[in-house]
C-alpha cells in the first residue's frame, strides 16, 4: 500500500461531511441535546442528588445513542452499497475503518461534553459552584473523563459491530438481544458489550464500577479490532 | 491495472474510473453524494459541477438520490467514476435498468470518451448492444480468454438482400466475383462490406430489392461459435459460418486468464 491515498484526517472530514450532509443525522444529534431540555428546566433535586447524577445524565443516553450511531454509520454505507465506491476511492479499507471511529467517538464525546456542561451549569445556578464540586477541579474532570472514555467505548462496540455485521437493523437487533443475555447472568450483567458502559455510567457520580469501565474499554478495543479484521472480506455483488 | 495490482495504485480513482454499482445514500442529494466522494480524491467543488454536467444531471444536483430512477443512478455511478479524470473506465453491465434514451446516451458517451484517446473497458452479458460500442472484443468463458480481436476483425459482418429475383442477382453477382454465402427463395447473404456493390448491380439490372442492410458483427454468434464449437447456429449451412478465417491480431482459443 502506498501513502498517496488520502490519509485517516481527510477520511474524518469526509465522514463528518456525510453526517452532515445527510437528511436525518443532524436533526437527530440536535434532538438528542433538545430532548435534556425540558429535564434540565424541571429536574429539580438537591446538591448532592445534581451532583450523582451528572455523569448518568450527560453520558448514558448519549453512550447508547453513540453506540446506535456508530452502527448505523457503518452500516448505511453497505446498505445503500456506498461502501464499494468508497474502498474503490481508498483501497486501504482499515483507514475508513478507523476514521470512522474516530468520527463516531468525536461526535460522542462532543455530545456528552456540551451535555455535561450544560448539566454542571444548571447545577451551579440552583445549588452553586461547592455543591457541583467546582472547588474540586478534579472530581469534574474526572468524572467526565469517565464519560467520555464509556462514550468513546460504546461507540466503538457500534463501529466494530457494524463492520463486522454490515446491515443496520441485524446489527441493532443483534446488540439489543446481547444485551438482554447480558443483563441474565451475574458474570455479564455489567461487563458485557452491551451492559458495560450501563454498569459504568447509571452509577452515581461519587462511585465508579472499575470492573465496568474497564470491560468497556476492552470490549470497545475488542470490537474495533475485529472491525479491522472484517473489513477485508469481500463485499457480496 | 497498469502493471500493478488496483491497491498499490498511487491514486487509484485518478487512474480508474469503475462503474460497478449504483449506490448513494437517498437522504443525501446527488452533488453532496459526489462531494463526499471527491474529497478523498482532493477534488474540489467545480469537478463535481463538471461531472454533473458531464453526464447530464447539472439540473438534478439539488434533488435527494433517493428520488433518482434507475437511469440517473447510473448516471451518477457515472459520475462519480469521472471524478478523478482517470484514464480508463471499467464499466459492469452498464445499460442495466437504462431506457433506450439513456443507453443512447451512454453509447454516444463512450464514444467520445474513446475519441478522446482514453480507454473504456466494457463487460457486458448483453452482446448485441457491446457489439454497437466496442473497438475490440475480448470473450471469456470458463475462465479462459477464447477471443482477443478488434471487432473489425472478427469477420461476421455480413448484407442480406431480399428480392423476388434472388436467382437471377446471384448469378449478376457471382459473375462480378460476389458469392453469397447463403441463399434462400427470396434472399441472399454476402460478405460484410459489399452492400454498395450489391446496390449498384440491383440497379444496373432493374432488380427491385426489397431489403439490403447491413448486420454488424453478431457478437452472439461468435460468442456460441467459440464456446459451443460443436453447436450449430440456426444457418450453419457451408460458407455461413460466423466466424471467418482466422484473422490478423485474432488470438488463438483457450489463452488461460492470469
Amino acid at each position: 500500500m502506498t501513502g498517496r491515498q488520502a490519509g485517516v484526517g481527510v477520511l474524518v472530514r469526509t465522514e463528518l461531511f456525510k453526517i452532515a450532509s445527510s437528511r436525518w443525522q443532524p436533526v437527530a444529534l440536535a434532538g438528542i441535546l433538545i430532548l435534556h431540555v425540558p429535564l434540565m428546566l424541571w429536574a429539580g433535586q438537591d446538591a448532592a442528588a445534581s451532583w450523582d447524577g451528572l455523569r448518568s445524565r450527560s453520558g448514558l443516553f448519549t453512550g447508547y445513542f453513540t453506540m446506535a450511531f456508530g452502527v448505523l454509520v457503518v452500516a448505511q454505507d453497505y446498505r445503500y452499497r456506498t461502501a464499494v465506491l468508497a474502498f474503490l476511492a481508498v483501497p486501504g479499507r482499515r483507514r475508513i475503518t478507523i476514521a470512522q471511529g474516530i468520527t463516531v467517538a468525536a461526535v460522542g464525546v462532543t455530545l456528552s461534553a456540551v451535555l455535561f456542561a450544560a448539566w454542571l451549569v444548571v447545577g451551579v445556578v440552583r445549588y452553586g459552584g461547592p455543591g457541583m464540586h467546582l472547588d474540586r477541579p478534579a472530581d469534574v474532570a474526572g468524572a467526565y473523563a469517565v464519560v467520555a472514555v464509556t462514550v468513546w467505548a460504546a461507540g466503538a462496540v457500534g463501529v466494530g459491530v457494524g463492520t463486522l455485521l454490515r446491515g443496520p437493523t441485524g446489527a441493532l437487533l443483534a446488540l439489543g438481544g446481547c444485551g438482554m443475555v447480558e443483563l441474565f447472568p451475574d458474570a455479564t450483567r455489567f461487563r458485557g458489550p452491551v451492559t458495560a458502559p450501563l454498569g459504568v455510567l447509571a452509577w452515581p457520580t461519587s462511585e465508579l464500577e472499575v470492573t465496568s469501565l474497564a470491560s468497556a474499554v476492552c470490549w470497545g478495543s475488542l470490537a474495533v479490532t475485529a472491525g479491522l479484521f472484517a473489513v477485508r472480506r469481500d463485499l457480496p455483488s | 491495472m497498469f502493471g500493478r495490482g488496483y491497491r498499490e495504485l498511487d491514486h487509484p480513482a485518478h487512474q480508474v474510473g469503475a462503474v460497478l454499482e449504483t449506490g448513494s445514500h437517498p437522504g443525501r442529494s446527488a452533488r453532496d453524494h459526489l462531494r463526499a466522494l471527491a474529497l478523498p480524491l482532493g477534488v474540489g467543488r467545480r469537478r463535481v459541477d463538471e461531472v454533473l454536467a458531464t453526464v447530464g444531471l447539472a439540473a438534478a444536483g439539488d434533488r435527494l438520490t433517493g428520488g433518482f430512477s434507475l437511469g440517473m443512478r447510473g448516471r451518477l455511478t457515472l459520475a462519480a467514476a469521472l471524478l478523478g479524470d482517470p484514464a480508463l473506465l471499467v464499466l459492469d453491465e452498464p445499460t442495466g435498468g437504462l431506457d433506450p434514451e439513456g443507453i443512447q446516451w451512454l453509447r454516444a458517451f463512450l464514444r467520445s470518451w474513446a475519441a478522446q484517446g482514453r480507454t473504456a473497458l466494457l463487460s457486458s452479458h448483453v452482446l448485441a448492444e457491446v457489439a454497437q460500442t466496442v473497438d475490440h472484443v475480448v470473450i471469456i468463458s470458463g475462465g479462459r480468454v477464447v477471443l482477443d480481436a478488434p471487432a473489425d476483425r472478427l469477420g461476421c459482418g455480413h448484407v442480406e438482400v431480399r428480392t423476388p429475383a434472388a436467382a437471377r442477382l446471384a448469378g449478376l453477382l457471382a459473375a462480378q466475383g460476389l458469392v453469397p454465402t447463403g441463399a434462400g427463395h427470396d434472399g441472399l447473404r454476402l460478405p460484410a462490406g459489399t452492400a454498395e456493390q450489391v446496390g449498384q448491380v440491383a440497379a444496373q439490372h432493374g432488380i427491385a430489392l426489397v431489403e439490403l442492410h447491413t448486420h454488424g458483427p453478431d457478437l452472439e454468434e461468435v460468442y456460441f461459435a467459440l464456446t459451443r464449437p460443436h453447436v450449430g447456429a440456426p444457418d450453419d449451412e457451408p460458407g455461413a459460418s460466423p466466424v471467418g478465417p482466422p484473422q490478423p491480431g485474432v488470438d488463438a482459443p483457450g489463452r488461460r486468464l492470469r
